[in-house]
């Protein structure tokens, strides 16, 4: 399948349609990365508000592409495609250069300004916090 | 808990910045969001100054649980003295503003002294901005927060702005964020004496918790329950606040024609199910840790109005611009819902002032001349033709920009009688005559006409029988602990009340202590409830309120409803005293509605308080 995507390769989908905008994926995602609390701005998921209402919502997360542009930008080698087909991010490695956020293009990847590296989707192992606290099903694992 | 939360204070007038720490005590005797911001006032200002002064404070408070991932944890408090009421109004606003607050810092953000030109404040990680805002003067709410997020280039910013009734100073403008309000209380006056349009807020600092795996237990618990929960899940999921609309409609307790009537013939077209049926529904959205996503997009499907969204109306708007206005046509509520928000009105204010308007033209008092437009029940476009005018005070619209007291006043005694307000606040679409808890509630409620003090839930549920005086107040007293306990942790009501109840129990007690880490009992809430209203009596008092003010409008003691389901009802004055006196005797306050010395030292405050 080259150039095509693994058929068994896990990532979370995102139906926008029924995002109702109510960030719990941001905070629940963000424990994973404070230890004391939660701070959206650290979640490697963001929704998107557009539309004079802001009711246009968007869930945007990592997607685990296969030939990951981001793992192609980093001039360290620090992103790879995992074991399972997750792109995973070795911090140790990680110059903090921010190349693969300008590489991403779906935004997925961030750069928060109070952080070294980037804060990216892993999957949360297999079993993503921001899938479960989805009420009406925005994100799913597929 | 936002233990790391600071209190902000900003001088405008001296452009200068003070934060200090949240004193452990105050939270302990507040929580925070509704209580902090009382108690600030209380200690901060002095009584007797003019809403509109320099010297006025405006201070913001999310409540304690706001940034945590807990269903409905997102209400934020705005509280001054009121330019309606001349005694302090607190006001809640849902949306993502109060959560951005928390996570940059900000447990309370006090605003005091004039701007010398027009401004707008950035808020980032408790670093405050104080940045020019003459090109967004004169501007739509909208307009505004859009201008300020392009302007600092970064689409997470929350932005609350006054429109044109603000920078006017109509005494019930308000301030909107996204498509929430802080509505009532004309704070939006306050903040356009201010100089100031707009506070925009960014945190990236998030907020710390003690033990954040065990708010994340409790948070699948409640969801989990909360969705087992219909009127959550289902109800409130399809129709938002609309829902009630019909209830109280079959109840005969829907404000109608001026509070003329309770039972409005036409209301089936303005009902969710109605609105629903006509195609009007866009969908649902979310505030910040929401489950039910209740705040629904509507459209107008005619006329003039096809085409024209809103996210609303919510029930309030739906009875101020629809039953009290006569008017069903529920597209031209959208379009008015819409129109209020962008001008920074509050539509409840507004639609009762209209309503007051159109009953004086009904009765020869007004002409169509003196109005400048043809304001009669029902008239549903020279009612967006009137809120252009009142907010930007041009003709007539400068007088009814003052609201019903004062354009009743300024219109005489004939027109006085039809005034239908308490304390010079409007009324939401909550009967006083059809419910006598609801009744003694808005009589002794330090803002008046407010159904966010004694809620309708128990005597429109049937819990308690809605015509008999019998224990209200004790409701009274237990509904107004729970909802100044909700506004202090910053919990959306239309989340818990269907969910942990109408009072305080041992649900509200289990979230007291997962948000703050602290075991708190159902007693223990119940006394932070007793001291946040002592604390809002203090105030009320300071500026004048007692017993002789805690009053109802004649309509509801004179007349009884004409028509429908609750033919006959009305406040009967003497029932009414008797049960303000025993209400008084269970706070522990004197016979003129005064907190003795003993209520202030069993509740911790004579130290605070002289």
């Amino acid at each position: 399948m080259a150039g095509g995507r693994l058929e068994e390769v896990p990532r979370i989908g995102v139906k926008a349609d029924r995002c109702t905008g109510c960030r719990l994926c941001e905070y629940v995602c963000s424990s994973r990365r404070v230890p004391d609390g939660f701070n959206p701005s650290l979640a490697a998921i963001v929704v998107k508000f557009e539309g004079e209402l802001e009711e246009e919502m968007t869930p945007v997360v990592c997607r685990q592409c296969e030939d990951a542009p981001c793992a192609g930008a980093c001039p360290a080698g620090a992103l790879s495609v995992g074991d399972q087909g997750v792109v995973v991010l070795d911090e140790q490695e990680c110059p903090g250069c921010g190349l693969c956020v300008q590489a991403c293009p779906y935004g997925a990847i961030r750069l928060p300004p109070s952080r070294p590296t980037p804060v990216k989707c892993d999957l949360c192992g297999g079993a993503p916090l921001c899938v479960e606290f989805c009420t009406y099903g925005a994100l799913a694992l597929e | 808990m936002s233990q790391q939360g600071r209190m902000v204070w900003v001088d405008l007038g001296e452009r200068k910045v003070d934060t200090e720490a949240v004193p452990a005590s105050w939270r302990d005797l507040v929580l925070g969001g509704n209580g902090l911001a009382a108690l600030a006032l209380l200690v901060r200002q002095k009584a007797g100054v003019d809403p509109l002064a320099p010297e006025s404070l405006l201070v913001f408070a999310p409540g304690a649980a706001c940034g945590l991932p807990i269903m409905g944890a997102c209400v934020a408090a705005a509280m001054a003295r009121s330019p309606l009421t001349g005694f302090y109004y607190d006001s809640y606003m849902a949306g993502h503003f109060g959560v951005e607050l928390m996570n940059a810092g900000c447990a309370l953000l006090g605003l005091q002294g004039k701007s010398a030109e027009p401004s707008y404040l950035f808020v980032h990680d408790g670093v405050v901005e104080i940045r020019k805002a003459d090109h967004l003067w004169g501007l739509g709410t909208f307009a505004t927060q859009q201008a300020i997020r392009h302007e600092l280039g970064d689409e997470k910013v929350q932005v609350a702005a006054i429109g044109p009734a603000g920078e006017k100073l109509v005494r019930f403008a308000c301030l909107v964020s996204a498509t929430r309000a802080w509505g009532r209380g004309g704070l939006g006056a306050v903040m356009g004496a201010k100089n100031l349009k707009a506070i925009a807020v960014r945190g990236t600092l998030g907020v710390r918790h003690p033990d954040p795996q065990r708010v994340l237990a409790y948070a699948r618990k409640l969801r989990r329950e909360m969705m087992e929960n219909k009127a959550i899940s289902s109800s409130i999921r399809t129709f938002g606040s609309a829902a009630s609309v019909a209830t109280i409609n079959r109840l005969g307790i829907l404000g109608a024609r001026n509070w003329q009537q309770e039972f409005y013939p036409g209301a089936d077209a303005i009902t969710g199910e109605g609105m629903l049926q006509a195609g009007m529904r866009v969908k649902g959205k979310a505030c910040a840790a929401c489950l039910a996503a209740s705040g629904i997009v509507w459209q107008g499907v005619e006329g003039p109005y096809r085409g024209i969204r809103s996210r609303g109306p919510e029930y309030e708007t739906l009875y101020a611009f629809g039953s009290l206005c006569g008017n069903n046509c529920a597209s031209s509520i959208v379009a008015a819902d819409r129109l209020a928000d962008d001008l920074g009105l509050d539509t409840i204010s507004a639609g009762a002032t209209l309503a007051l308007v159109m009953e004086c033209v009904e009765r020869g008092l007004l002409t169509e001349k003196e109005v400048g437009v043809d304001l009669r029940f029902g008239r549903h476009e020279s009612m967006l033709e009137a809120l252009k005018l009142i907010a930007f005070r041009q003709g007539f619209g400068d007088l009814m920009a003052e609201g019903v007291k004062r354009l009743a006043q300024r219109l005489g005694s004939g027109a006085e009688k039809l005034a239908v307000h308490v304390k010079g606040l409007e009324m939401p679409g909550h009967s006083a005559r059809g419910l006598k808890g609801m009744a003694l509630g808005y009589a002794v409620s330090p803002r008046g006409g407010s159904h966010q003090d004694t809620r309708p839930g128990p005597e429109r549920s049937g819990k308690f029988d809605r015509a008999s005086w019998q224990g209200k107040a004790a409701m009274v007293r237990a509904s107004q602990n729970m909802t100044a306990v909700g506004d202090s942790l910053g919990i959306c009501r239309r989340h818990w009340e269907p969910y942990a109840g109408d009072f305080l129990n041992e649900r509200y007690a289990e979230l007291a202590t997962v948000v703050t880490g602290r075991e708190y009992s159902v007693g223990d809430l119940e006394k932070v409830g007793d001291r946040v209203h002592t604390i809002e009596r203090l105030l009320y008092v300071r500026e004048g309120g007692d017993s002789r003010t805690d009053r109802l409008p004649g309509r509801f003691l004179e007349e009884p409803i004409p028509d429908g389901p609750s033919a006959g009802m009305v406040v009967e004055e003497q029932e009414l005293e008797e049960a303000k006196q025993e209400f008084y005797r269970l706070r522990g306050w004197d016979p003129s509605g005064v907190p003795r010395p003993e209520c202030l030292e069993f509740l911790g405050l004579s130290g605070i308080v002289e």
